[in-house]
């Protein structure tokens, strides 16, 4: 291997995003803060030295292959060297159990950026979170966006180990916590958002060609073992969320284009959506407090009325609703009354306490009886309410007073 | 400036602290998943304790993978319909819903209206009292998807 072309390789975008190099005062740093990351003694500051290690390691792998190979561990960067050193002519997928067990389960065909929301009962959430959603392949035509509960959502979010206020306030100031990256089913995210703590979410779909998805793919594989000092405020979920889109396509300029102070989610919504070409399209996935304030605005006096009565008195649910004879009507109210029931006991439902249970299951009962196949909820948010629309982190009123 | 840091500070934390899964994000969270053995703590759990060893990717244990064989399906419904326990119960209520979509998919029914409306015309033997437990819930919809859609798992 002639060393001027290691050298011009290690300059490369994709090479210098895949092992998380930033450009620094004195040459490079690369934030990954695990030694999973790195195949070398020097590679988070030495990208050439990380870039021959792994050269080196790719030529001399032995037979048999195990999990442990650089190979299997590192799918992505073999295959971004493989087109430079013909020798190279192993198929990861092919080769690595484990790795192509990862691969089929997220079947990705597209991905998402999933936004959600401030959180109603904390300020502080006013911070959102965002996440990456890899759509799969094996959703029929038709029912594209219906079946996606069963896609995995990737989250990046720090490993807590306390409980405590203080403690938990200096660690993630000083950035102690590790954060990694895990999978998890679109659903839990939906029913923790959504349902759970009343937060809308928004999903943005982005262009990516299906070599670029597979590069993410692999690329989220080499970080599953390691892990990156959570920096609350600069290195967050926003910003790892960007930084993996910049491997699927090395020519996307988004880490950079951040707010260097403080980065929140919503800037990640903002950076993406002014880059051209990136959102191929968005989609609005209301919280139940939305539904339900949604629901209510078509309402009269007199039907509000009887919606408070079922969601205060649920296990008089057939009385009350009993004398209304249009099905569809019986059915709005009591579609209503469930958002309006599930939204104010959020809390005994999690906790399963026996009244609250006894009180839905009649509520729910009424429902079913009740000859009215209820349709889709279509919603569109006031556009002042979107994220796009949002105001900048740097420029909030309320926080205008930081530097 | 100095106060207003310090106030954003302790706003943070707070709803930061409360996030001791660490499957929020973004260190925020909510207070109410402290208490142990609910089952949106375990669904959690679930999401975190699919780590084998090091040299693989965390990725949730009880997750639905519509490609697999046959064989271990059963729990994985079993997983949805717990994890979707609420969700699952208003959209049968209510005869359609994503939660049912989902389900339909996973049974591999060709009429996501028909189940559906299926699901909801039974829903009292679905969910005959209020602490029906899941694994009867998926016999249940098993029997229901065997009728409606001529498929089971």
């Amino acid at each position: 291997m002639a060393q001027a072309n290691v050298e011009s390789w290690a300059k490369e975008p994709l090479w210098l995003n895949m092992v998380h190099y930033k450009k620094t005062l004195f040459g490079y740093a690369a934030q990954a803060d695990g030694e999973a990351s790195y195949l070398s003694k020097n590679g988070k500051s030495d990208p050439v030295e990380e870039l021959e290690a792994t050269i080196k390691a790719f030529q001399s792998i032995t037979h048999p292959i195990d999990s442990k190979s650089a190979l299997c561990r590192f799918p992505a960067r073999y295959n971004w060297l493989k087109v430079k050193i013909p020798t190279l002519n192993l198929n990861p997928v092919n080769e690595c159990p484990e790795f192509r067990e990862f691969v089929s389960k997220l079947n990705a065909k597209s991905v998402s950026l999933i936004f959600s929301s401030y959180f109603i009962n904390s300020p502080a959430s006013a911070f959102g979170h965002t996440f990456l959603r890899f759509n799969s392949a094996t959703h029929r035509q038709d029912d594209q966006d219906q079946a996606e509960l069963l896609d995995y959502g990737i989250n990046y979010a720090a490993v807590m180990d306390t409980s405590n206020v203080l403690v938990y306030a200096t660690k993630s100031m000083l950035g102690l916590f590790p954060g990694t990256f895990t999978a998890v089913p679109y659903y839990y995210k939906v029913r923790e958002y959504n349902d759970f703590e009343s937060r809308d979410l928004w999903e943005y779909k982005l262009n990516f060609t299906q070599p670029q998805i597979d590069r993410m793919v692999e690329h989220m594989w080499e970080l599953g073992p390691t892990y990156f000092d959570y920096k609350f405020f600069t290195e967050n979920c926003s910003y790892h969320v960007l930084s993996l889109m910049e491997v699927g396509n090395p020519d996307l300029n988004l880490t950079n284009r951040l707010p260097s102070l403080y980065v929140i989610p919503i800037d990640t919504v903002r950076v993406v959506i002014e880059e051209p070409n990136l959102v191929a399209g968005s989609r609005y996935r209301p919280s139940v407090l939305s539904r339900l304030e949604f629901r209510t605005k078509k309402l009269s006096d007199i039907e509000i009325k009887i919606v408070h009565d079922l969601v205060n008195n649920p296990l008089r649910s057939e009385e009350i609703v009993g004398t209304i004879h249009h099905p569809q009507i019986r059915a709005d109210l009591l579609d209503t009354a469930i958002d309006g029931f599930d939204f104010i006991n959020a809390k005994g439902l999690v906790y399963e306490t026996k009244a609250t249970n006894a009180k839905r299951h009649e509520l729910l009962t009424a429902r079913a009886v009740t000859e009215y196949t209820s349709k889709p909820l279509s919603m569109t948010p006031a556009s002042e309410f979107t994220p796009e629309n949002g105001h900048r982190s740097q420029r909030w009123g309320g926080w205008s007073g930081l530097p | 400036m100095k106060k207003l840091l310090v106030l954003a500070v302790a706003l943070m934390s707070v709803s930061a602290f409360a996030a001791p899964y660490g499957a929020s994000g973004c260190g925020l969270g909510s207070m109410i998943f402290e208490k142990d053995n609910t089952w949106w703590k375990q669904v959690l759990a679930a999401t975190t304790n699919g780590t084998s060893g090091n040299q693989t990717f965390a990725i949730s244990s009880g997750t639905l993978n519509c490609d697999s064989p046959t064989a271990g399906k059963t729990a994985q419904v079993e997983a949805y319909i717990e994890a979707n326990k609420m969700a699952l119960a208003n959209d049968i209520a209510k005869g359609n819903g994503e939660t049912i979509s989902g389900l339909s998919k996973v049974y591999g029914c060709e009429d996501t209206a028909t189940f559906g409306k299926a699901l909801k015309s039974n829903y009292k033997m679905i969910y005959p009292t209020s602490d029906v437990g899941t694994n009867e819930v998926a016999t249940q919809i098993n029997g229901v998807a065997a009728t409606a859609c001529g498929t089971s798992i």
